[in-house]
C-alpha cells in the first residue's frame, strides 16, 4: 500500500501555560479556563469537551480569577484590572482599573447585579454590573492586609473574605466587618509563618468553608463565628475550593496535586445529624492544583502541570461507559504547526513568536534531519491567535486580537522578508475558528463555533453554499486537491465528505454514515486537528489526533462493527495474499506521540512533529517533595 | 505593493451576506520580523537574561528612591507648619527665576502598577516555592515514578542524558556540528527511542 520516509521532528519547544483558575457556567455547560500567560479557553462540555474558543493572552495580564455572570465572562488579575470578554469576537471587550492594586479574586452575587473584587490594598470593592459595562459602587471597610479570596452568601447580604491569619464576614450593605474568624497557623516549625486563606466558600445555611496554606480545610458556623471542624488534608497548601450547586459536596485542591472531596452526609440511617465528612481523594495531577470546578456530575481540576482533568463522579454517571471515563486534556485542540509541503518548511506558533524551520533532505533510506532555523517573527504584547504558511513557503500570515499580518518571503542565498500589509479585523457574528482554501485557489471554506461551515467561491467572490449543520463542532476541515470535496471531522469524531460542486454529501460519506464508525474510533478522547492528502494517491485522507495518525483509504471497505480497528501489526504478519481479505479503510499508526502535526511533503516523506509529554514535564515548575516508602 | 481592494457583491438568494475584506499597505510602527542565525539567537538569549537582571535592579532602585522620597516628604511636612509663610515668599520670588530652567516630567503610571504586580507575584512565589516549602525537581519526581511504576525503569537522569539542555544546545549549534550529531546519535537520547531506532525508520502500511 505505501512506504513512507519519516521526518521525525522533536524540536518544537511547545510549552503549555499553567492553569491559574477556572469557572463553570452550568446554564451553557461551558468551562472557562484562564492560563498563566493570560489566555482564556472555553470548553464545551456538551460537545465532547471540545476547546471551542481561545482568547490569546497578553503580556502582564496575570489573570488570577474568572467569573461568569449569565453569558458574560469577567476576569481580574494582578495587573489591577477587571476585564470583560467579547466571546463573539474572542477578545477583551474592555478593561476597568479597580485602583486597588493587584486583584486576587472576583465573584458575583447570585442575582448577577454586583461584582466584588478582593484587592492588594485590603479593600473589597463592589461594582454594579450594567448592561454593557461595570461601574464602581463602593468599597467595603478596609482591612490592613491583602484580600486573597472572597465569596458571597447566596442571599447577597454578606461577603466572606479570606486574608492572612483570618476570615472576615462583611455586611454587603453597610460595608462593616461583622465577624472575624481567626485561622490557626501551622503547628511546629512553621508557627511563625502567617497562614494565608487561599479560598473560601459560603453556604446558604451560613456555613463557611475555608482552605489555607497550612494545609487545612475548616468548617465554620458563620452566624456564631465559631469553628466547627478542622481537616488537615496536606502538608502543603490547600489552594482552591469549589462548592457544588446543591451545596452537598465541596472539593479542595492541594499543592500535592490531590483533590479531596467532602460531602454533607449523615452517619445515621434516618438522615439527621448531617455533617461534613471527608470522602474521596483524587490523584490526577503531578503538580499543584490551583483551579477547580464542581459540576453536577464531575470534578474538574487544573494547575501547574497544565493539564485539564475531568473526573466524573461515579455515583452521578453510569459506570463503565464513555460518560464515566477520566478525561485529561493536555494539548490544544487546534494545530500550532504549519507545513509548506512544496518547500519542506515548518512554521511553529508560540504565543509571542513564530519560528520558521527548513527540513533537511534525505539520502536514500536514511532521513538526515538536519533542520535549520530560518527566522523568527517576534510579536509584541498581544499574543498570536493563529498563523498560516503557504505550500510554497513564500507567504506567511498571522493574526492577533487586533490585526492580521501578511508577509512575503523570498529564499535565494539569503532570505528577504517583506511585510505586505495589515488587515483590520472584521467583526463577525460567531468566531470563525477554521479556514482552508483549495489548492487551485477557487474555493474557501470556513467553520465557526456555531457548527456552520460556509463555502465561498473565490473566483466569483461570493458565498457558494452552506454545508448542512451537524450539531457537533468541526475540529478540522480540508478541501481535496483533486475532487474538491470538503472533508470535515467533528468534536464527536464523526467524519463527513461534502462535494462542493454537487453541493451535497458524497456517496462515500453516506455509506460511512450508514455503516457507522467503530466505537474505538468514536471513543478516542483527543480531536482530529489536521487533515492532509497524498499527491500520488487521491484515495488517501491522512489525519491525526494526539496519539495516532491514520490514513483512510477511500478505495477500501469500511471495517465491520466487530472488526479490529488497529490491524496494521496483524496485517504485517500475514502473507501478502491474505492481507486483502482483512484490510479495511482505516490504517492507523501509533508509533509516534504526542503528535502536534502530521503532514505529507510533495516528495512523499511524512513529517511527524512530536512533543512528548515528558519533555513538557521536564520544564514545569518544581513539584512538592513527597516522601515515599523505600525511596 | 499597490493596495488591492477585494470586495464581495450581494449574494442572491442566500441570507448571510459574504464579508468584504481589504488588503492594503499601511504604514505602521510595528517591527519587521527578525532574521536570526544560530549565533544571533544565542546572543539574544544572553542579552534578554541581562536585560531581566537590569530590570530587577532598576525596580529595586525605584523602590529605594520611592522610600527615600516619602521619608523626605514626611520631614518636609513636619517643617512646613513653621515655615509656611517664608516658603511661600521664597516660592513667589523663585518662580520667576525658574522659568525655562525646570522641566516637568510625567511619571509613568505603569511603573507603579507593574511594581505592585511584581510584589504580588513575589508573594505567591515565596509562599509556594520559597524556603520551607519542601519542593523537589521534576527529574526526581519522574525518577521516583519510574522506580515505583509497573514497568520499573532507571532514574530519569540516567535514561535521558542531557536532560533539558539537549534542546537548547541543539538550537545553538552550528549547522555542521548539528549534522554530525544527528548522523551519529539522533535517537540515542532515551531507551525508548533506542528501541524505535532499531526498527526500520521507514513506515510501511499494509
Amino acid at each position: 500500500m505505501g512506504e513512507f520516509k519519516v521526518h521525525r521532528v522533536r524540536f518544537f519547544d511547545y510549552m503549555p501555560s499553567a492553569i491559574r483558575t477556572m469557572a463553570f457556567n452550568s446554564q451553557t455547560e461551558r468551562l472557562a479556563v484562564a492560563r498563566a500567560d493570560g489566555a482564556v479557553e472555553i470548553f464545551n462540555f456538551n460537545d465532547n469537551f471540545f476547546q471551542e474558543k481561545v482568547i490569546p493572552g497578553q503580556d502582564g495580564r496575570a489573570t488570577e480569577a474568572l467569573c461568569w455572570v449569565g453569558h458574560r465572562l469577567f476576569s481580574a488579575g494582578l495587573n489591577g484590572e477587571i476585564t470583560e470578554y467579547d466571546l463573539e469576537n474572542l477578545r477583551p471587550q474592555y478593561t476597568v482599573d479597580a485602583y486597588g492594586g493587584p486583584i486576587w479574586t472576583i465573584s458575583s452575587n447570585s442575582q448577577g447585579t454586583q461584582l466584588a473584587v478582593g484587592c492588594e490594598d485590603g479593600t473589597v470593592k463592589i461594582f454594579a454590573i450594567l448592561e454593557e459595562r461595570i461601574q464602581f459602587q463602593r468599597n467595603l471597610n478596609r482591612h490592613k492586609g491583602r484580600i486573597i479570596s472572597l465569596c458571597w452568601h447566596p442571599s447577597s447580604a454578606q461577603i466572606a473574605a479570606g486574608m492572612t491569619d483570618m476570615i472576615k464576614i462583611f455586611d454587603a450593605e453597610t460595608g462593616h466587618a461583622t465577624r472575624r474568624l481567626l485561622v490557626d497557623r501551622a503547628m511546629g516549625a512553621s508557627k511563625n509563618k502567617e497562614v494565608v486563606v487561599w479560598s473560601v466558600g459560603y453556604l446558604s445555611d451560613h456555613t463557611i468553608i475555608s482552605g489555607d496554606s497550612a494545609g487545612k480545610v475548616q468548617i465554620w458556623n458563620g452566624l456564631t463565628g465559631t469553628l466547627v471542624r478542622t481537616y488537615l488534608v496536606t502538608k502543603w497548601d490547600v489552594l482552591v475550593l469549589s462548592v457544588s450547586k446543591d451545596e452537598s459536596s465541596v472539593i479542595a485542591g492541594t499543592s500535592e496535586g490531590t483533590v479531596i472531596q467532602f460531602q454533607f452526609i449523615s452517619s445515621t440511617v434516618d438522615q439527621h445529624d448531617k455533617e461534613w465528612v471527608r470522602t474521596r481523594t483524587f490523584r490526577n495531577h503531578s503538580h499543584d492544583v490551583s483551579a477547580l470546578a464542581h459540576t453536577d456530575t464531575a470534578v474538574v481540576s487544573g494547575g501547574m502541570d497544565t493539564q485539564l482533568v475531568v473526573r466524573p463522579l461515579l455515583d452521578k454517571v453510569e459506570k463503565n461507559t464513555q460518560e464515566s471515563a477520566l478525561r485529561k486534556i493536555a494539548f490544544p485542540h487546534r494545530s500550532l504547526v504549519g507545513c509548506a509541503k512544496k518547500a519542506g518548511l515548518l512554521l511553529f506558533q508560540f504565543p509571542d513568536r513564530l519560528e520558521l524551520w527548513k527540513l533537511g533532505e534525505s539520502e536514500g533510506h536514511v532521513c538526515l534531519m538536519y533542520p535549520y532555523f530560518v527566522c523568527r517573527f517576534l510579536q509584541g504584547e498581544d499574543h498570536i491567535c493563529c498563523s498560516a504558511l503557504s505550500a510554497c513557503g513564500g507567504w506567511l500570515a498571522y493574526s492577533t486580537v487586533s490585526s492580521v499580518r501578511l508577509y512575503r518571503i523570498q529564499y535565494n542565498n539569503t532570505i528577504s522578508i517583506n511585510k505586505v500589509g495589515t488587515l483590520a479585523r472584521a467583526c463577525s457574528r460567531q468566531p470563525v475558528h477554521l479556514l482552508c482554501a483549495s489548492d487551485d485557489g477557487k474555493w474557501l471554506a470556513t467553520a465557526n463555533t456555531d457548527c456552520e461551515i460556509h463555502i465561498y467561491n473565490l473566483h466569483k467572490m461570493k458565498l457558494h453554499c452552506m454545508v448542512p449543520v451537524y450539531n457537533s463542532c468541526p475540529t478540522t476541515i480540508a478541501i481535496h486537491p483533486v475532487t474538491n470535496n470538503l472533508i470535515s471531522v467533528h468534536a464527536d469524531q464523526q467524519i463527513f465528505e461534502f462535494s462542493l460542486v454537487q453541493k451535497e454529501y458524497t456517496q462515500w460519506s453516506r455509506r460511512l454514515q450508514a455503516q457507522g464508525l467503530l466505537s474505538l474510533w468514536l471513543e478516542r478522547d483527543t480531536p482530529i486537528t489536521h487533515i492532509t492528502f497524498n499527491p500520488k494517491n487521491p484515495d488517501h485522507i491522512i489525519l491525526h489526533d494526539t496519539y495516532m495518525f491514520c490514513i483512510i483509504d477511500q478505495s477500501l471497505p469500511f471495517p465491520e462493527l466487530n472488526a479490529v480497528l488497529w490491524n496494521q501489526m496483524t496485517l504485517k504478519s500475514l502473507p501478502v495474499s491474505q492481507r486483502i481479505g482483512q484490510s479495511h479503510a482505516f490504517k492507523i499508526c501509533k508509533s509516534f506521540q504526542h503528535l502536534m502535526c502530521v503532514s505529507l511533503l510533495e516528495d512523499l516523506s511524512l513529517v511527524v512533529v512530536e512533543r512528548p509529554l515528558l519533555d513538557i514535564m521536564s520544564q514545569l515548575p518544581a513539584p512538592v517533595r513527597q516522601k515515599k516508602f523505600a525511596t | 505593493e499597490t493596495a488591492a481592494r477585494l470586495s464581495s457583491s450581494k449574494t442572491a438568494g442566500i441570507e448571510k451576506p459574504a464579508e468584504s475584506f481589504t488588503l492594503s499597505l499601511e504604514s505602521s510602527d510595528d517591527e519587521a520580523p527578525e532574521e536570526v542565525t544560530f549565533e544571533d539567537s544565542k546572543a539574544a538569549a544572553l542579552r534578554s537574561m541581562k536585560q531581566a537582571l537590569d530590570t530587577a535592579r532598576r525596580e529595586k532602585q525605584l523602590l529605594k528612591e520611592k522610600r527615600r522620597k516619602r521619608q523626605e516628604l514626611f520631614q518636609e511636612q513636619k517643617k512646613r507648619k513653621l515655615l509656611s509663610a517664608d516658603v511661600l515668599e521664597e516660592i513667589d520670588s523663585a518662580s520667576s527665576n525658574l522659568k525655562g530652567k525646570y522641566t516637568v516630567t510625567t511619571v509613568k503610571e505603569r511603573t507603579l502598577a507593574s511594581f505592585q504586580q511584581q510584589v504580588a507575584e513575589e508573594f505567591i512565589r515565596s509562599r509556594l516555592y520559597g524556603p520551607g516549602t519542601c519542593r523537589t525537581t521534576n527529574n526526581e519526581m519522574l525518577s521516583l515514578q519510574n522506580k515505583k511504576g509497573w514497568n520499573k525503569s532507571a532514574a530519569v537522569q540516567f535514561v535521558k542524558k542531557d536532560w533539558g539542555t539537549f534542546r537548547t544546545s541543539l538550537r545553538l549549534m552550528t549547522r555542521g556540528s548539528l549534522l554530525q550529531l544527528l548522523q551519529s546519535s539522533w535517537c540515542n537520547v532515551s531507551s525508548k527511542d533506542k528501541k524505535l531506532k532499531k526498527e526500520k525508520k521507514d513506515f510501511i502500511f499494509s
